[in-house]
């Protein structure tokens, strides 16, 4: 029973170091960690991706790169373009920010607009989450932002960046069963930002995540144990 | 000397944004330069500058982590978008990591595509010992920037001690943009009383009146 619980944690935790400022040597032991345990991604920035793809080659885990990220406020060309250069440099999943003030608007076209610019740039090998930062929406606008992504081709929708310069509440089991609730069976579901205990883990998974991404992924696996 | 920004509002509306604008009175008042996200950049230069006002945008923001190349295309989007400054984030991974030529090379590069337009550097002073400051001012100077703004903000606390660590040991040769934290007309003063050449503030009607006031 323990060893399913931990077996289904390993297929849907993308294991996340997004610390500002992390010298190379701690990334390279936070990947060397996270494919020890077998998660099924690291997410890094775009500056550790080519640190992570050395050490993950060979592996199962694959490696996920944030772009635009934290605050989405970048034009669709350049996050095209920063999306393009996480595949050249061995991202195999990229993890990108909406305009968030389009979705604030409620032009929802825009957002699809984009998702579509980077998917289409990036194919359909390499699995595109976008983030919605769900904490800095209206329930509408949540509804508005997800179906977007999804239209404009987003393999997942992920709830938040759980960036602490902005102090985001965090992402609930309620915020994904609202996803679920209106994006299709095969639209993805990645609860991050505050997903930090088994507990929370579980119950975000009950409500229909398909990935969770957490800075704790380990200490989640321990817990289960 | 202000660079004035809208902060308090994360993925602020464009009528939040024209709001701000208003706020601020640029009839009246003519800033060091106006800072908008990338993504308004093309939407914001006409209406700053057929008032007279300059345009700042920022790079790799805030947390500095992307590639050199990417950098280089949004500084170049920006540029072609109406930017008259950038503000570029430092690789502080790769600056904790000792890898002080990647550093050099990243903001050398995006330093030159910007051609003769300001470009500030971050090298986030609240996270830095003072001498890593020194270090890390030296860098941006080696890369041929002369101008270094303090930290994005985003909690990141600039005290007047950073500015003067740093205005001591390079006077002249580096212009320093106190941001971060400062909000009122105390602050502001207490920055350049240490040699800060601009502050950049959220604060600006609140900082507007606190020089009234004396």
């Amino acid at each position: 029973m323990t060893t399913t619980i931990i077996n289904n944690l390993k297929k849907v935790i993308d294991n996340t170091n997004l610390t500002m400022g992390a010298t190379r040597a701690e990334v390279e032991e936070f990947v060397k960690a996270s494919v020890k345990s077998g998660f099924v991604a690291v997410c890094v920035f775009p500056n550790m991706v080519a640190t992570a793809r050395r050490i993950t080659a060979g592996s199962k885990t694959k490696v996920a790169a944030v772009v635009s990220f934290p605050l989405g406020a970048d034009t669709a060309d350049v996050k095209r373009y920063e999306a393009l250069n996480c595949i050249d440099l061995g991202a195999d999943e990229i993890d990108m920010v909406i305009n968030v003030a389009e979705a604030r608007m409620g032009r929802f076209d825009a957002i699809t607009a984009e998702v579509k610019t980077v998917k289409n740039a990036i194919g359909s090998g390499h699995i595109l989450k976008t983030i919605i930062e769900v904490p800095l929406l209206t329930e509408d606008q949540v509804i508005g932002a997800a179906l977007a992504a999804e239209k404009g081709g987003a393999d997942i929708v992920k709830t938040s960046t759980g960036f602490k310069g902005l102090k985001l509440r965090a992402t609930t089991p309620e915020d994904v069963k609202l996803l679920r609730s209106i994006l299709k069976p095969q639209t993805g579901i990645k609860a991050s930002g505050g997903v930090s205990t088994l507990e929370k883990s579980l119950a975000v998974l009950q409500e229909g995540a398909t990935r969770i991404g957490t800075s704790s992924g380990n200490a989640i696996l321990d817990a289960a144990k | 000397m202000i660079d004035a920004s809208i902060g308090g509002t994360p993925a602020a509306t464009e009528a939040e944004t024209l709001k701000f604008f208003e706020s601020i009175h640029l009839d009246k008042h003519k800033f060091a330069a106006v800072m908008v996200e990338p993504s308004y950049v093309k939407w914001a230069a006409d209406y700053l500058h057929s008032r007279g006002q300059k345009l700042v945008t920022v790079i790799s923001y805030p947390l500095g982590a992307m590639t050199t190349v990417a950098k280089v295309f949004q500084a170049e989007q920006a540029l072609a978008d109406g930017a008259d400054e950038i503000d570029i984030a430092m690789d502080l991974s790769a600056f904790r990591s000792g890898d002080y030529q990647q550093v050099l090379d990243d903001l050398r590069t995006v330093r030159r595509t910007a051609g003769d337009r300001v470009v500030k550097a971050i090298p986030y002073t609240a996270l830095l010992t003072d001498q890593e400051s020194i270090k890390a001012a030296g860098l941006i100077l080696d890369a041929g920037i002369k101008f270094l703004k303090t930290n994005p903000g985003y909690g990141n606390v600039t005290t007047p001690h950073h500015i003067a660590v740093i205005k001591k040991h390079f006077k002249d040769d580096l212009k320093v943009m106190a941001s971060g934290g400062v909000r009122t007309y105390e602050d502001a003063m207490a920055m350049i009383d240490q040699g800060a050449d601009r502050v950049a503030t959220s604060s600006v009607v609140a900082i507007l009146d606190g020089s009234i006031k004396r």
